[in-house]
């Protein structure tokens, strides 16, 4: 391990699913930070509960086995709900709650560099 | 030709009226001129405003707050805070904020409904009073106003002193963390000892003691390799990452693991050829 901070990739469901599931919009962009995990400029946070959206492997059988075995990777950082992460995600809801604030979603895509996006 | 008709007030605008406001007066004492300086109206109740919002935020309001009165010819303004889900007035804010406000001027006590960080909002507000000014709070009833003075400033500082700085604490959680057995420190029966440096934070070493001899066969596979270790993690206050871990149990992870991320490629096919995006909606939203 390097004495050098690396930098934090975080895949969420969506990523982990995405690459198991083939998916090419987001297949390229996703494999294309392998190469970073293994030089160790780079570890892959992944946080507890995407783990438990992995259930079924294609063939049926579970896919638990496989995801801890690339779990093991020297390079994927589990990145665990403790209680300083749970009070600040509880934090964050509240300051951002969509159902008190209608107008939020306007205001973020406002925000966006490059528009709406349109899909 | 303009309708001169006066617009009947509907029953919400009627309730928003009669509710109890809270006011702000800037009046200069510059005998040269009698208008407030624009640029220090503003200044001050932009920080009277962030005082109230700050008090509302620790009552767990979500409020906005809206003009009632504004006038020119006395730099005065009129607040009222209006609930954002029910568009209704927050009467009992203005009165909790109201009463607060005049027992630290009395008495230089904090009412239990002031916090730490109201109060400090607070005298954020009463100490940035402008040069030649006289600035005045009130609730919106005639003659409300008092001004905030040096005794003013005192009970304020006063009571920011009697409350208690909320110190977070130290936390402990049972779970694992994983890095780079990097030092052993000591073999010793009573203080088994070693240093974990987490991919992360690597400039910062965790100190992980442990008491079952059994784990030294594991710190022996394990060194200068990577290791995941379970137990009591103790955390610092806003600290993302443990600071010392009192270790039951020490995975050695292999050195070289079986299956990469190119392998995970086209492992799954989710039902009904789903992509990710709509297959965690359907998860999550039960759609």
């Amino acid at each position: 391990m390097p004495s050098s901070k690396p930098a934090l990739d975080v895949w969420d469901s969506c990523c982990l699913l995405g690459l198991l599931n083939d998916e090419q919009d987001k297949l390229p962009a996703l494999l294309s930070q392998a190469q970073k995990f293994e030089n160790g400029t780079a570890v892959l946070g992944i946080p507890s509960t995407v783990v438990s959206e992995i259930v079924t492997l294609s063939d049926g059988t579970s896919a638990e086995e496989k995801m801890k075995q690339f779990l093991d990777n020297p390079y994927v950082v589990p990145l665990q709900a403790t209680q300083e992460v749970a009070v600040m995600s509880s934090r964050l809801q509240f300051r951002f709650d969509s159902k008190r604030m209608p107008e939020l979603f306007q205001r973020t895509i406002r925000t966006l560099p490059h528009g709406p996006i349109t899909d | 030709m303009p309708n001169r008709k006066k617009a009947r007030s509907t029953p919400s605008e009627k309730l928003r009226k009669d509710s109890p406001t809270l006011s702000l007066k800037i009046e200069t004492t510059d005998s040269k001129t009698s208008n407030v300086n624009v640029d220090d109206f503003l200044r001050t109740a932009e920080i009277w405003l962030t005082a109230l919002k700050a008090f509302a935020v620790e009552q767990g309001e979500l409020v906005r707050w809206e003009i009632v009165d504004l006038k020119k010819s006395s730099a005065f303004i009129q607040v009222q805070p209006v609930k954002v889900n029910t568009r209704r007035p927050a009467a009992k804010l203005v009165k909790q904020w109201d009463e607060g406000f005049r027992k630290i001027e009395k008495t230089g006590r904090p009412p239990g409904n002031f916090t730490s960080a109201s109060l400090a909002a607070l005298k954020e507000f009463v100490f940035s009073v402008p040069q030649n000014t006289v600035v005045s709070v009130g609730n919106g009833f005639a003659g409300s106003g008092s001004p905030i003075t040096a005794l003013t400033q005192h009970r304020v500082e006063e009571a920011l002193h009697r409350r208690p700085v909320e110190v977070p604490r130290e936390y402990v959680s049972q779970g694992s963390v994983r890095g780079r057995l990097a030092v052993l420190d000591s073999w010793k029966p009573e203080e088994r000892s070693f240093h974990l440096q987490l991919p992360l934070v690597p400039d910062k070493h965790v100190k992980c003691t442990y008491r079952d001899p059994a784990l030294v066969t594991s710190l022996g596979a394990g060194f200068e390799g990577t290791v995941e270790i379970t137990g009591q993690l103790r955390y610092k206050p806003e600290q993302p990452w443990p600071y010392a871990a009192d270790v039951d149990r020490i995975r050695v992870l292999p050195r070289s693991p079986e299956v990469s991320l190119r392998d995970l490629v086209g492992l799954i096919h989710l039902p009904g050829n789903m992509d990710s995006v709509s297959y965690i909606r359907s998860v999550r939203d039960a759609e």
